[in-house]
Protein backbone atom coordinates (compact mmCIF):
# COMPACT_ATOMS: atom_id res chain seq x y z
CA UNK A 1 0.00 0.00 0.00
CA UNK A 2 1.40 3.37 -1.29
CA UNK A 3 1.65 6.90 0.89
CA UNK A 4 -1.31 7.67 -0.53
CA UNK A 5 -3.43 4.73 -0.05
CA UNK A 6 -2.77 4.88 3.78
CA UNK A 7 -3.60 8.55 4.31
CA UNK A 8 -6.56 8.84 2.20
CA UNK A 9 -7.76 5.20 4.67
CA UNK A 10 -6.45 7.40 7.80
CA UNK A 11 -8.36 10.13 6.72
CA UNK A 12 -11.36 8.36 6.91
CA UNK A 13 -11.12 6.59 10.19
CA UNK A 14 -10.00 9.93 11.66
CA UNK A 15 -13.12 11.89 9.99
CA UNK A 16 -15.44 8.95 10.91
CA UNK A 17 -16.24 7.94 7.53
CA UNK A 18 -14.66 5.26 7.00
CA UNK A 19 -16.67 2.13 7.13
CA UNK A 20 -16.05 -1.18 8.59
CA UNK A 21 -13.82 -2.77 5.81
CA UNK A 22 -11.62 0.58 5.71
CA UNK A 23 -11.35 0.68 9.28
CA UNK A 24 -10.43 -2.86 9.32
CA UNK A 25 -7.40 -2.12 6.88
CA UNK A 26 -5.92 0.55 8.84
CA UNK A 27 -5.95 -1.54 12.17
CA UNK A 28 -3.86 -4.56 10.47
CA UNK A 29 -1.45 -2.04 8.99
CA UNK A 30 -1.13 -0.48 11.77
CA UNK A 31 -0.57 -3.59 13.27
CA UNK A 32 1.51 -4.84 10.72
CA UNK A 33 3.78 -1.43 10.55
CA UNK A 34 4.63 0.08 13.89
CA UNK A 35 6.10 3.40 12.40
CA UNK A 36 2.58 3.88 10.57
CA UNK A 37 1.26 4.47 13.89
CA UNK A 38 3.14 7.47 14.46
CA UNK A 39 2.04 8.54 11.36
CA UNK A 40 -1.53 7.97 12.36
CA UNK A 41 -1.11 9.49 15.36
CA UNK A 42 0.78 12.78 13.50
CA UNK A 43 -2.20 12.68 11.16
CA UNK A 44 -4.74 12.81 14.20
CA UNK A 45 -2.75 15.55 15.71
CA UNK A 46 -2.49 17.66 12.42
CA UNK A 47 -6.51 16.87 12.17
CA UNK A 48 -7.19 18.86 15.28
CA UNK A 49 -4.86 21.88 14.44
CA UNK A 50 -6.97 22.02 10.97
CA UNK A 51 -10.04 21.84 13.01
CA UNK A 52 -9.09 24.49 15.17
CA UNK A 53 -7.34 26.53 13.18
CA UNK A 54 -9.41 26.55 9.85
CA UNK A 55 -12.44 28.30 11.34
CA UNK A 56 -10.26 31.14 12.06
CA UNK A 57 -8.86 31.35 8.24
CA UNK A 58 -12.33 31.15 7.08
CA UNK A 59 -13.37 33.96 9.05
CA UNK A 60 -10.20 36.01 7.45
CA UNK A 61 -12.00 35.47 4.05
CA UNK A 62 -15.38 36.48 5.68
CA UNK A 63 -16.58 39.79 3.34
CA UNK A 64 -20.60 39.48 4.79
CA UNK A 65 -21.78 41.44 7.47
CA UNK A 66 -22.17 45.30 8.21
CA UNK A 67 -20.45 47.37 10.93
CA UNK A 68 -23.38 48.44 13.06
CA UNK A 69 -23.72 52.45 13.14
CA UNK A 70 -23.28 53.19 17.01
CA UNK A 71 -20.03 50.70 15.90
CA UNK A 72 -18.88 52.93 14.01
CA UNK A 73 -19.47 56.28 16.27
CA UNK A 74 -17.48 54.20 19.03
CA UNK A 75 -14.76 52.79 17.05
CA UNK A 76 -14.09 56.73 15.44
CA UNK A 77 -13.63 57.83 19.15
CA UNK A 78 -11.36 55.38 20.16
CA UNK A 79 -9.54 56.25 17.12
CA UNK A 80 -9.11 59.95 17.89
CA UNK A 81 -8.43 59.32 21.76
CA UNK A 82 -5.53 56.39 20.66
CA UNK A 83 -4.21 57.91 16.73
CA UNK A 84 -5.49 61.70 16.75
CA UNK A 85 -3.85 64.38 17.65
CA UNK A 86 -5.23 65.99 21.14
CA UNK A 87 -7.78 68.84 19.63
CA UNK A 88 -6.59 71.12 22.54
CA UNK A 89 -3.28 70.55 21.87
CA UNK A 90 -2.67 71.38 17.78
CA UNK A 91 -5.50 72.05 16.18
CA UNK A 92 -6.48 75.13 19.12
CA UNK A 93 -3.00 76.40 18.85
CA UNK A 94 -3.63 76.99 14.59
CA UNK A 95 -7.34 78.18 15.32
CA UNK A 96 -6.03 80.70 18.17
CA UNK A 97 -3.08 81.75 16.00
CA UNK A 98 -5.54 82.64 12.89
CA UNK A 99 -7.29 83.94 15.50
CA UNK A 100 -4.82 86.54 16.92
CA UNK A 101 -4.04 87.30 12.88
CA UNK A 102 -7.67 88.54 12.78
CA UNK A 103 -7.73 89.94 15.85
CA UNK A 104 -4.83 92.07 15.13
CA UNK A 105 -5.62 92.65 11.48
CA UNK A 106 -8.82 94.32 12.27
CA UNK A 107 -7.22 96.09 15.17
CA UNK A 108 -4.54 97.46 12.53
CA UNK A 109 -7.12 98.63 10.07
CA UNK A 110 -9.58 99.98 12.45
CA UNK A 111 -6.63 102.08 13.29
CA UNK A 112 -5.54 103.16 10.25
CA UNK A 113 -9.35 104.07 9.22
CA UNK A 114 -9.77 106.18 13.23
CA UNK A 115 -6.42 108.03 12.31
CA UNK A 116 -7.57 108.88 8.42
CA UNK A 117 -11.04 109.77 10.18
CA UNK A 118 -9.46 112.01 12.95
CA UNK A 119 -6.88 113.60 10.42
CA UNK A 120 -10.29 114.42 7.89
CA UNK A 121 -13.21 115.44 10.58
CA UNK A 122 -11.07 116.85 13.28
CA UNK A 123 -9.20 120.01 13.58
CA UNK A 124 -6.08 120.11 15.43
CA UNK A 125 -6.11 122.24 19.00
CA UNK A 126 -3.37 124.48 17.79
CA UNK A 127 -4.97 127.60 16.48
CA UNK A 128 -3.85 129.13 13.66
CA UNK A 129 -2.54 132.48 13.85
CA UNK A 130 -2.26 134.96 11.30
CA UNK A 131 -0.61 138.82 11.80
CA UNK A 132 -1.14 141.69 9.63
CA UNK A 133 0.55 145.08 9.69
CA UNK A 134 -0.62 148.19 8.16
CA UNK A 135 1.75 150.21 7.14
CA UNK A 136 0.23 153.23 4.91
CA UNK A 137 2.73 155.35 5.28
CA UNK A 138 5.47 153.57 4.45
CA UNK A 139 7.09 153.72 8.41
CA UNK A 140 10.27 155.64 9.75
CA UNK A 141 12.81 153.15 8.68
CA UNK A 142 13.79 151.74 12.13
CA UNK A 143 11.04 151.92 13.96
CA UNK A 144 8.85 150.10 12.52
CA UNK A 145 11.68 147.60 11.69
CA UNK A 146 11.72 147.06 15.12
CA UNK A 147 7.82 146.69 15.49
CA UNK A 148 7.75 144.16 12.82
CA UNK A 149 10.73 142.59 14.75
CA UNK A 150 8.33 142.26 17.95
CA UNK A 151 5.58 141.06 16.54
CA UNK A 152 6.95 138.63 15.24
CA UNK A 153 8.73 138.02 17.97
CA UNK A 154 5.45 137.23 19.95
CA UNK A 155 4.06 134.53 17.94
CA UNK A 156 7.20 132.71 16.42
CA UNK A 157 6.41 130.96 13.30
CA UNK A 158 3.51 132.40 12.03
CA UNK A 159 4.48 135.19 9.48
CA UNK A 160 3.53 138.96 9.55
CA UNK A 161 1.91 140.28 6.48
CA UNK A 162 2.68 143.79 5.81
CA UNK A 163 -0.32 145.53 3.97
CA UNK A 164 -0.13 149.44 2.77
CA UNK A 165 -3.19 149.77 1.82
CA UNK A 166 -6.53 149.86 4.11
CA UNK A 167 -8.76 147.38 1.38
CA UNK A 168 -6.29 144.74 1.02
CA UNK A 169 -6.41 144.76 4.93
CA UNK A 170 -10.04 144.17 4.69
CA UNK A 171 -9.92 141.28 2.31
CA UNK A 172 -7.16 139.48 4.15
CA UNK A 173 -9.47 140.27 7.49
CA UNK A 174 -12.18 138.20 5.25
CA UNK A 175 -10.27 135.26 4.21
CA UNK A 176 -10.05 132.90 6.60
CA UNK A 177 -8.64 129.47 6.24
CA UNK A 178 -10.84 126.82 4.14
CA UNK A 179 -11.02 124.34 7.70
CA UNK A 180 -13.41 126.39 9.51
CA UNK A 181 -14.16 124.76 12.51
CA UNK A 182 -10.41 124.88 13.00
CA UNK A 183 -9.62 127.75 15.82
CA UNK A 184 -8.00 130.95 13.87
CA UNK A 185 -7.22 134.04 15.38
CA UNK A 186 -5.77 137.04 13.01
CA UNK A 187 -3.51 139.84 14.74
CA UNK A 188 -4.07 142.92 12.84
CA UNK A 189 -1.58 145.76 14.20
CA UNK A 190 -2.17 149.00 13.06
CA UNK A 191 0.33 151.95 14.44
CA UNK A 192 -1.38 154.64 12.41
CA UNK A 193 -4.53 153.80 14.72
CA UNK A 194 -2.44 152.59 18.01
CA UNK A 195 -4.35 149.61 18.25
CA UNK A 196 -4.26 145.68 17.67
CA UNK A 197 -7.24 144.73 16.12
CA UNK A 198 -7.59 140.55 17.73
CA UNK A 199 -10.31 138.66 15.85
CA UNK A 200 -11.04 135.36 15.05
CA UNK A 201 -13.45 131.95 16.00
CA UNK A 202 -12.99 129.16 18.23
CA UNK A 203 -15.27 125.76 18.35
CA UNK A 204 -17.41 128.02 16.26
CA UNK A 205 -18.15 130.76 18.29
CA UNK A 206 -16.43 133.73 16.86
CA UNK A 207 -14.53 136.37 19.18
CA UNK A 208 -13.25 139.89 18.57
CA UNK A 209 -11.09 142.77 20.37
CA UNK A 210 -9.22 146.04 20.08
CA UNK A 211 -6.18 146.54 22.16
CA UNK A 212 -5.57 150.11 22.04
CA UNK A 213 -1.61 150.85 22.89
CA UNK A 214 -1.73 152.29 25.66
CA UNK A 215 2.13 151.62 27.13
CA UNK A 216 4.33 150.26 24.57
CA UNK A 217 3.71 147.47 21.91
CA UNK A 218 5.30 144.36 23.44
CA UNK A 219 2.92 145.29 26.25
CA UNK A 220 -0.05 145.03 24.33
CA UNK A 221 1.21 141.95 22.44
CA UNK A 222 1.76 140.34 26.20
CA UNK A 223 -2.13 141.38 26.23
CA UNK A 224 -3.76 140.71 22.96
CA UNK A 225 -1.51 136.95 23.34
CA UNK A 226 -3.37 136.67 26.63
CA UNK A 227 -6.75 137.00 25.59
CA UNK A 228 -6.17 134.58 22.23
CA UNK A 229 -5.09 131.91 24.92
CA UNK A 230 -8.14 132.70 27.04
CA UNK A 231 -10.53 132.37 23.67
CA UNK A 232 -8.91 129.74 21.87
CA UNK A 233 -8.36 127.45 24.84
CA UNK A 234 -11.76 127.82 25.82
CA UNK B 1 -4.57 45.32 -11.99
CA UNK B 2 -2.45 48.62 -11.41
CA UNK B 3 0.03 46.77 -13.87
CA UNK B 4 -2.89 45.94 -16.17
CA UNK B 5 -3.58 49.77 -15.90
CA UNK B 6 -0.61 50.55 -16.53
CA UNK B 7 0.35 48.32 -19.88
CA UNK B 8 -3.20 49.47 -21.04
CA UNK B 9 -2.49 53.38 -20.86
CA UNK B 10 1.19 52.51 -22.60
CA UNK B 11 -0.82 51.06 -25.49
CA UNK B 12 -3.24 53.98 -25.23
CA UNK B 13 -0.91 56.15 -25.48
CA UNK B 14 1.79 54.34 -27.75
CA UNK B 15 -0.07 53.51 -30.48
CA UNK B 16 -1.27 56.52 -32.05
CA UNK B 17 2.83 58.01 -31.81
CA UNK B 18 4.26 54.50 -32.03
CA UNK B 19 6.99 55.94 -34.60
CA UNK B 20 7.68 58.96 -32.49
CA UNK B 21 8.04 57.63 -29.42
CA UNK B 22 9.93 54.72 -30.37
CA UNK B 23 12.41 57.25 -32.25
CA UNK B 24 12.21 59.37 -28.50
CA UNK B 25 12.85 56.29 -26.70
CA UNK B 26 15.59 55.39 -28.88
CA UNK B 27 17.32 58.59 -28.37
CA UNK B 28 16.78 58.72 -24.60
CA UNK B 29 17.98 55.22 -23.77
CA UNK B 30 21.22 56.30 -26.13
CA UNK B 31 22.53 59.39 -24.61
CA UNK B 32 20.70 59.34 -21.15
CA UNK B 33 20.61 55.32 -20.68
CA UNK B 34 21.01 54.81 -16.98
CA UNK B 35 19.05 57.98 -16.28
CA UNK B 36 16.39 57.20 -18.67
CA UNK B 37 16.25 53.66 -16.95
CA UNK B 38 16.00 55.35 -13.68
CA UNK B 39 13.03 57.94 -14.40
CA UNK B 40 11.09 54.96 -16.15
CA UNK B 41 11.78 52.86 -12.76
CA UNK B 42 10.74 55.74 -10.50
CA UNK B 43 7.64 56.62 -12.80
CA UNK B 44 6.54 53.25 -12.21
CA UNK B 45 7.12 53.63 -8.23
CA UNK B 46 5.10 56.52 -8.32
CA UNK B 47 2.62 55.02 -10.33
CA UNK B 48 2.35 52.07 -8.12
CA UNK B 49 2.42 53.89 -4.98
CA UNK B 50 -0.24 55.73 -6.33
CA UNK B 51 -2.70 53.08 -7.39
CA UNK B 52 -1.48 50.38 -4.44
CA UNK B 53 -3.40 46.71 -4.22
CA UNK B 54 -7.28 46.61 -3.76
CA UNK B 55 -8.90 45.93 -0.75
CA UNK B 56 -6.24 46.96 1.71
CA UNK B 57 -6.24 49.86 4.09
CA UNK B 58 -3.35 52.40 3.65
CA UNK B 59 -1.11 51.64 6.75
CA UNK B 60 0.32 54.52 7.33
CA UNK B 61 -2.56 56.47 6.80
CA UNK B 62 -4.57 53.91 10.04
CA UNK B 63 -1.11 54.98 12.05
CA UNK B 64 -1.70 58.86 11.54
CA UNK B 65 -5.37 58.21 12.84
CA UNK B 66 -7.20 59.22 9.17
CA UNK B 67 -11.07 58.89 9.67
CA UNK B 68 -11.57 58.24 6.60
CA UNK B 69 -9.23 54.97 6.37
CA UNK B 70 -10.06 54.06 9.55
CA UNK B 71 -13.85 53.95 8.50
CA UNK B 72 -12.97 52.22 5.42
CA UNK B 73 -10.87 49.71 7.82
CA UNK B 74 -13.71 49.00 10.46
CA UNK B 75 -15.88 48.05 7.37
CA UNK B 76 -13.18 45.46 6.52
CA UNK B 77 -12.29 43.79 9.29
CA UNK B 78 -16.01 43.69 11.30
CA UNK B 79 -16.63 40.35 9.20
CA UNK B 80 -13.74 38.92 10.23
CA UNK B 81 -13.49 40.20 13.91
CA UNK B 82 -17.83 39.40 13.80
CA UNK B 83 -17.25 35.63 12.34
CA UNK B 84 -14.34 35.12 15.31
CA UNK B 85 -16.39 35.97 18.24
CA UNK B 86 -19.01 34.23 16.51
CA UNK B 87 -17.06 30.77 16.25
CA UNK B 88 -16.63 30.33 20.12
CA UNK B 89 -19.37 32.46 21.89
CA UNK B 90 -22.23 31.63 19.75
CA UNK B 91 -23.06 28.65 21.57
CA UNK B 92 -22.85 30.06 24.77
CA UNK B 93 -22.96 33.72 25.15
CA UNK B 94 -24.52 34.80 21.38
CA UNK B 95 -25.04 38.18 22.93
CA UNK B 96 -21.68 39.26 23.47
CA UNK B 97 -20.62 38.60 20.09
CA UNK B 98 -20.98 42.33 18.60
CA UNK B 99 -19.29 43.39 22.06
CA UNK B 100 -16.35 41.42 21.70
CA UNK B 101 -15.77 42.60 18.00
CA UNK B 102 -15.84 45.78 18.90
CA UNK B 103 -13.40 45.48 21.57
CA UNK B 104 -11.21 43.32 19.68
CA UNK B 105 -11.03 46.48 16.73
CA UNK B 106 -10.36 49.01 19.48
CA UNK B 107 -7.54 47.06 20.55
CA UNK B 108 -6.27 46.90 17.06
CA UNK B 109 -6.48 50.26 16.88
CA UNK B 110 -3.73 50.39 19.81
CA UNK B 111 -1.55 48.12 18.28
CA UNK B 112 -1.82 48.98 14.67
CA UNK B 113 1.59 51.71 15.25
CA UNK B 114 3.33 48.66 15.43
CA UNK B 115 2.09 46.67 12.27
CA UNK B 116 4.41 46.65 9.17
CA UNK B 117 2.36 45.85 6.94
CA UNK B 118 -1.29 46.35 5.88
CA UNK B 119 -1.33 42.27 5.73
CA UNK B 120 -0.84 41.64 9.63
CA UNK B 121 -4.18 43.55 9.84
CA UNK B 122 -6.63 40.65 9.72
CA UNK B 123 -4.77 38.10 11.35
CA UNK B 124 -4.04 40.56 13.78
CA UNK B 125 -7.81 41.61 14.32
CA UNK B 126 -8.94 38.04 14.14
CA UNK B 127 -6.35 36.52 16.35
CA UNK B 128 -7.07 39.73 19.23
CA UNK B 129 -11.00 38.06 18.77
CA UNK B 130 -9.90 34.94 19.31
CA UNK B 131 -8.24 35.87 22.58
CA UNK B 132 -11.25 37.60 23.65
CA UNK B 133 -13.85 35.29 23.29
CA UNK B 134 -11.76 32.50 24.94
CA UNK B 135 -10.96 35.04 28.16
CA UNK B 136 -14.71 35.72 28.13
CA UNK B 137 -15.72 32.11 27.76
CA UNK B 138 -12.88 31.19 31.10
CA UNK B 139 -14.15 34.22 32.83
CA UNK B 140 -17.85 33.17 32.48
CA UNK B 141 -17.57 29.92 32.98
CA UNK B 142 -14.98 30.31 36.18
CA UNK B 143 -17.63 32.44 38.18
CA UNK B 144 -20.24 29.62 37.45
CA UNK B 145 -18.51 27.76 38.82
CA UNK B 146 -17.40 29.39 41.50
CA UNK B 147 -21.38 30.12 42.03
CA UNK B 148 -21.64 26.39 42.57
CA UNK B 149 -23.89 26.36 39.23
CA UNK B 150 -23.84 22.20 37.44
CA UNK B 151 -25.62 23.32 34.49
CA UNK B 152 -23.80 21.53 31.44
CA UNK B 153 -22.53 23.28 28.70
CA UNK B 154 -24.88 21.78 26.46
CA UNK B 155 -27.70 22.93 28.48
CA UNK B 156 -26.80 26.25 27.82
CA UNK B 157 -26.09 26.55 24.27
CA UNK B 158 -28.57 28.11 22.02
CA UNK B 159 -28.04 25.65 19.20
CA UNK B 160 -26.00 22.99 20.75
CA UNK B 161 -23.27 22.65 18.52
CA UNK B 162 -20.13 22.28 20.46
CA UNK B 163 -19.94 18.92 22.52
CA UNK B 164 -16.48 19.87 23.63
CA UNK B 165 -15.37 22.22 26.89
CA UNK B 166 -15.39 25.45 24.88
CA UNK B 167 -11.86 26.63 26.26
CA UNK B 168 -10.24 23.44 25.91
CA UNK B 169 -6.69 23.75 26.65
CA UNK B 170 -5.43 20.91 24.13
CA UNK B 171 -6.30 23.49 21.69
CA UNK B 172 -3.43 23.95 19.47
CA UNK B 173 -4.45 27.42 19.37
CA UNK B 174 -4.49 27.75 23.18
CA UNK B 175 -1.23 28.75 24.09
CA UNK B 176 -0.10 31.08 21.61
CA UNK B 177 0.22 34.26 22.63
CA UNK B 178 -1.47 36.90 20.67
CA UNK B 179 1.07 37.97 18.01
CA UNK B 180 2.36 34.57 17.30
CA UNK B 181 -1.33 33.31 16.53
CA UNK B 182 -1.60 36.31 14.37
CA UNK B 183 1.69 35.52 12.33
CA UNK B 184 0.34 32.10 12.30
CA UNK B 185 -3.11 32.92 10.58
CA UNK B 186 -1.43 35.13 8.19
CA UNK B 187 0.66 32.38 7.53
CA UNK B 188 -2.12 29.90 6.86
CA UNK B 189 -4.12 32.52 4.93
CA UNK B 190 -1.32 33.05 2.30
CA UNK B 191 -0.04 29.22 2.19
CA UNK B 192 -3.62 27.91 1.81
CA UNK B 193 -4.55 28.83 -1.76
CA UNK B 194 -7.47 27.96 -3.40
CA UNK B 195 -8.73 24.96 -3.52
CA UNK B 196 -6.97 23.47 -0.68
CA UNK B 197 -8.06 25.99 1.44
CA UNK B 198 -11.73 25.16 0.72
CA UNK B 199 -11.08 21.31 0.05
CA UNK B 200 -9.39 21.24 4.03
CA UNK B 201 -12.49 22.96 5.39
CA UNK B 202 -15.12 20.68 3.43
CA UNK B 203 -13.74 17.64 4.65
CA UNK B 204 -12.42 18.71 8.32
CA UNK B 205 -15.25 21.10 9.26
CA UNK B 206 -18.29 20.16 6.92
CA UNK B 207 -17.72 16.39 7.08
CA UNK B 208 -18.16 16.39 3.47
CA UNK B 209 -16.68 12.71 1.83
CA UNK B 210 -13.99 12.74 -1.00
CA UNK B 211 -16.65 12.14 -3.58
CA UNK B 212 -18.70 15.32 -2.71
CA UNK B 213 -15.68 17.77 -2.39
CA UNK B 214 -14.44 16.14 -5.94
CA UNK B 215 -17.87 16.99 -7.12
CA UNK B 216 -18.58 20.79 -5.49
CA UNK B 217 -15.26 21.54 -5.99
CA UNK B 218 -14.59 20.32 -9.58
CA UNK B 219 -11.84 18.26 -9.51
CA UNK B 220 -11.13 14.63 -9.53
CA UNK B 221 -11.30 12.23 -6.52
CA UNK B 222 -7.83 11.12 -6.29
CA UNK B 223 -7.25 14.57 -6.54
CA UNK B 224 -8.87 15.36 -2.95
CA UNK B 225 -6.65 13.25 -0.95
CA UNK B 226 -4.07 14.80 -2.71
CA UNK B 227 -4.90 18.47 -1.95
CA UNK B 228 -6.00 16.94 1.43
CA UNK B 229 -2.67 15.63 2.40
CA UNK B 230 -0.65 18.62 0.34
CA UNK B 231 -2.89 21.33 2.55
CA UNK B 232 -2.03 19.27 5.99
CA UNK B 233 1.46 19.42 5.20
CA UNK B 234 1.34 22.85 5.00
CA UNK B 235 -0.79 23.64 8.28
CA UNK B 236 1.59 21.17 9.77
CA UNK B 237 4.72 23.58 8.86
CA UNK B 238 2.93 26.59 9.95
CA UNK B 239 1.45 25.10 13.13
CA UNK B 240 3.99 22.20 13.99
CA UNK B 241 6.40 23.88 16.37
CA UNK B 242 3.57 24.30 19.17
CA UNK B 243 2.39 20.84 18.50
CA UNK B 244 5.97 19.37 18.97
CA UNK B 245 6.25 21.09 21.80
Amino acid sequence: MNDQRFFDLAMKVIARQANDAERADVDALLADKPELRAEFMRLEADARVAKDALPIVNAMRETKGELPAYARGRLRTMVRQTLGRPESAVEPDRSLAWGWRWVLGLAAATAVVVIVALSIFHAPNAPVIQLAMLDTVGGTRGTGTNELVTLQEAWKGSPVQTFSNASELQAWEQKWPNDYGRTAAKIIYDPAAGEIRVSGHSHGKPFQKTFPLEKDLATTLQQVSTFVREQTQR
Amino acid sequence: MSAAFATSLFIHFELPFAHHIAKLRFFLTTFFGGAFRRLRLRLLAVFSACFPPVNLPDLCALKTGEASAWDEAFSWLWPTVFAVAKLKLQPYFPNEIEDVAIESIEQLVEKVCGLKSAEELKPLAASIAHHRAVSLLRERFAKKRGEGRTDSLEAQSDEGASQSEPTSSDSPLANLEQTELADRLGKSLADLKPPMGEILSDFFLNGLRYEEIARSRGVAVGSVGVYLKRGLEAMRQIWGREENS
